[in-house]
């Protein structure tokens, strides 16, 4: 059943039972991914999934209901079931069903072609034998997958909203795993298809493994560190549920009330920038159906703005940012950025490692799901990197935690390079240099 | 879900250009997620999930189709999907009759949430929200979410096994904000079982925010934890973080079947402390890990994994078996039909050792208490892991002094083994979500009291 079907079934129930606000949101992706395992193909996977929402308003309460199930009692079913769980829901939050905007900016990103299988395969046998041929040192467990996905996302309401959308991604993952005597250690690199360079990918990641063998400990200590850019992607996205205006007015981000304030060094701006080019997972309209568009959140350390969706911004007594995201189609509407950007600094990351002169740099944050809180902005994350002296990377280290504020290291960027790398996340992605910070804890031996 | 001639018909197809083995696996899920902000019922996730997956292997290769189109035509394009992906040759077709039979459900639910008005499940968050915000007035915010889930599946494959099951889990969670001069601190506590209702005869709504609310407070008043390397004093219920991080996923299939974990080949050698048994049991009746069978259609099982320290076993699916070559364990487990199964925990714990608790604290000179564990993960390649300290104190001279926070705990798997030399007497298990190749699964740990001699704790 499509998206057309769907609606009409929905919106005649929905006529039936005597409601005036209603919405109905449809999300279906088919991807298809190979993987190869120890210089052999080991698995291949696609899949068609997706489902509906319907949202409807029943004495200034929202109800909701989903299904994957697309069959016409299915869907009939979910009228009833979103009118009764209206009935429980006591927020003073008023629902908005928004009519559109006048003018939805064209995603700046191509659509990507979606590789067939045997592309697929081609890809990660590939990545497979420039893993292996790389060094040999290279041994088993060392892995390489390839992939791509296609979301058709598609929202129609009573106000006469009718959107729709499809956003495709694409992206090659080469896993490298090294080892010396008893020693293991593993190199990670990513792409996009079509595979390009497997000789390059594979060589990052293999370098990557070579380069942590015989890595030490440090000594505890405060320390200053420069995050990779990765790295800063990683806290990023631990914490960036800090610039939700929803967050805020909950009393769960301290950024509450401090839009105009200085909350970062001067060095430091951030943009949330939905039409990032190098993104090519881009939807013109939010979860709302609100046109998206790039905006400064900090700016030369300074606070412009957090982000809204209708609803937070009418009680917040400002505009929508048109952040309104859905984690998936079932999910209730949250307040999310699309791309959050840390603007490109003056020094090349050489040039940041001679002002860091002697320090840490680290190349890997683990386990920040449990160990950083975005409520006080408390981390302490195991880390590996290397140690830094005299401006020139020294032995590799592991097995030590780096632990801050989050607030106080916005504060403490002592500056910003200029490698800016993209990640995706999901449906989010994330861009970001590397980052001098001053003064950290570190635990290590 | 599926009648048996059309599992027949899919599993013929999926094997129908070559691969040795194939099996179907269908699923319809029934989910409500309450969330309760700002003393408001904020939203209702009412999800119906459904759909279903087909898996056909090849010696140790998969190919793996899934689709929530299940008409007629959408399970035949997604059987199709799978072989097609095997390859292009057409065998003469495999004749498959499946024998269903069913094993006995150990976890039987009285009160089924589906049952239950919404409203009544509303009160119960309702009051374990209320109770956390009544505590203090500097509880600032207090968030809740109450979770129950309505899963059925099938498993049919071409060996001619049919298995259904019913599994059902409730949870209620609570997490609380403590706030005063521009300060934050949170707590949580999120008690769940593979219930029904009947959950709330043993577990107390107020309790449950009494307890987050108290965490909040605890970590308001306390100083961060200074960094180093110290003795650890790990408490029993989610404590038991600590061995699913730092060993279990080690001793999964999903690595060790590769050789990427530190834990392959070394069945039978002594890898902990004699004072450390650890055990994987989906068997528990009505256990937040546990169930009938597995997502492959075995039986659960009680699997004895370390034993006085010696390592006895591991946890094994169909693939990992056939890497292996050791018999499955019960242990294959999916979020979903969108995904391959693969090997996991179930309730996995350390079991009650030699040592007095009390004897535990007196023992340590200058150290860490952890009372309560937040999440953590592990690198199975290199064994290295961490975890948060949701609540801590410092000890000093065997009494529990003053409450500290931000504190995390690291290490590596095959050293912390050695390294826990007292073994105490108060098992108990928490709740928790674990997430994987196979996706997000629940997972009981636990343990009791136990200490560790030395660890690398980060702090500040």
């Amino acid at each position: 059943m499509n998206f057309e079907q769907i609606k009409k079934i929905l919106f005649r129930e929905a006529k039936k039972a005597g409601l005036s606000e209603f919405d109905v949101y449809f999300r279906m992706s088919s991807e298809s991914a190979a993987e190869a395992l120890n210089r052999e193909l080991s698995s291949f996977s696609s899949g068609t999934v997706g489902g509906v929402s319907f949202r409807c308003t029943v004495d200034g309460r929202l109800g909701s209901a989903a299904t994957q199930c697309l069959q016409e009692a299915e869907l009939c079913a979910l009228v009833p079931r979103a009118v009764a769980n209206a009935t429980v829901i006591d927020t003073d939050e008023q629902p908005i069903f928004f009519e559109g905007s006048a003018h939805y900016q064209a995603p700046t990103a191509v659509l990507p072609d979606i590789p067939d299988a045997a592309e697929l395969r081609r890809a990660v046998l590939a990545l497979q034998e420039e893993l292996y041929a790389a060094s040999d040192r290279v041994t088993d467990g060392t892995s390489s997958a390839a992939g791509g996905a296609m979301t058709e996302v598609s929202i129609a309401n009573s106000k006469g909203l009718l959107l729709s959308h499809r956003m495709g991604m694409t992206y090659t993952y080469a896993e490298a795993v090294v080892k010396e005597g008893e020693e293991a250690a593993y190199g990670t690199s990513f792409g996009k298809m079509p595979l390009s360079d497997a000789c390059a990918l594979s060589h990052k990641a293999v370098d990557e493994a070579l380069s942590k063998l015989g890595a030490g400990n440090v000594k505890t200590g405060k320390y200053d560190v420069i995050f990779s850019a990765r790295q800063v992607r990683t806290l990023l996205a631990a914490f960036s549920g800090v610039f939700s205006g929803k967050n805020a007015l909950l009393g769960l981000s301290l950024l509450r009330g401090k839009e105009g304030s200085a909350v970062a060094a001067p060095c430091l701006s951030l943009v949330d920038d939905p039409f990032y080019a190098e993104n090519t997972v881009q939807l013109p309209f939010d979860a709302e159906g609100v046109a998206v568009f790039e905006k400064k959140v900090i700016d030369k350390g300074v606070l412009q703005t957090l982000l809204y969706d209708l609803t937070t911004a009418k009680k917040a007594g400002c505009a929508t940012t048109g952040n309104a995201q859905r984690g998936s189609y079932a999910d209730p509407i949250s307040i999310a950025p699309y791309c959050l950007r840390v603007e490109g600094g003056v020094y090349t990351p050489e040039e940041l490692r001679a002002r860091l002169g002697d320090g840490l740099y680290i190349t890997e944050l683990k386990g920040l799901h449990a160990g950083a809180d975005a409520v006080t902005g408390d981390f302490s994350i195991e880390s590996a990197g290397f140690l830094v002296k005299n401006g020139a990377l020294a032995a590799p280290v592991h097995s030590f935690t780096v632990a801050g504020n989050f607030f106080e290291l916005l504060r403490a960027v002592d500056g910003v390079a200029d490698n800016v790398e993209m990640g995706m996340s999901s449906l989010s992605c994330i861009a970001a240099p590397d980052l001098l910070v001053r003064g950290l804890s570190v635990a290590g031996e | 879900m599926i009648e048996k001639h059309t599992l027949e018909e899919l599993l013929g197809i999926a094997v129908s250009t070559g691969a040795d083995f194939a099996e179907v696996f269908a699923e319809h899920e029934h989910s409500n997620t309450i969330r309760l902000v700002a003393e408001r019922i904020e939203s209702i996730r009412d999800h119906v999930r459904a759909g279903v997956g087909i898996r056909a292997f090849v010696g140790t290769k998969t190919y793996y189709a899934s689709t929530s189109d299940t008409s007629r035509e959408g399970l035949l394009a997604c059987a199709a999907a799978v072989a097609g992906a095997v390859g292009d040759a057409k065998s003469a077709g495999a004749r498959i009759t499946l024998m269903p039979d069913a094993i006995p459900d150990r976890h039987a639910i009285r009160l089924y949430p589906d049952d239950v008005a919404t409203r009544e499940k509303v009160e119960l968050l309702r009051e374990a929200c209320t109770a956390a915000r009544e505590t203090d007035e500097r509880i600032a915010q207090v968030q809740g979410t109450f979770l129950d889930v309505d899963r059925r599946f099938l498993v049919a494959n071409t060996e001619g096994l049919c298995r259904t099951d019913r599994k059902v889990r409730t949870r209620i969670a609570v997490s609380a904000v403590a706030s005063a001069a521009g300060e934050n601190q949170s707590g949580s506590f999120a008690p769940g079982a593979g219930m029904g209702m009947e959950l709330f005869e043993t577990v107390s709504p107020r309790a449950v925010g009494k307890r987050a609310a108290d965490q909040a407070l605890t970590n308001l008043g306390a100083v961060y934890c200074p960094a180093g390397t110290m003795t650890v004093a790990i408490e029993n219920g989610f404590g038991g973080v600590i061995f699913h991080e730092a060993c279990g996923h080690s001793l999964e299939a999903t690595s060790v079947g590769i050789g990427a974990s530190q834990m392959a080949g070394k069945l039978g050698q002594q890898i902990a402390n004699p004072k450390v048994t650890a055990i994987d049991d989906g068997t528990i009746p009505n256990g937040w890990g546990s169930y009938s069978i597995d997502d492959e259609g075995n039986p659960a099982q009680r699997n004895v994994l370390i034993e006085n320290g010696i390592l006895k076993g591991y946890m094994i699916d169909r693939l990992g078996a056939r890497r292996m070559g050791l018999p499955m364990t019960g242990n294959s487990r999916r979020e979903s039909y969108t995904y391959e199964p693969t090997s996991r925990m179930t309730n996995t714990f350390i079991d009650n050792g030699p040592d007095k608790n009390e004897d535990i604290i007196a023992s340590i000179e200058y150290g860490l208490y952890a009372k309560d564990m937040g999440g953590g993960s592990v690198n199975p390649l290199t064994g290295e892991f961490n975890f948060a300290v949701k609540e801590g104190y410092l000890v000093r001279n065997g009494k529990i002094c003053e409450a500290v926070r931000g504190a995390s705990l690291i290490g590596t798997g095959a050293q912390i083994l050695q390294d826990i030399d007292m073994v105490g007497q108060n098992l108990a298990t928490g709740q928790g979500m674990c997430g994987s190749s196979s996706g997000s699964v629940p997972t009981d740990v636990g343990q009791p009291l136990i200490r560790v001699r030395k660890i690398t704790v980060g702090g500040r």
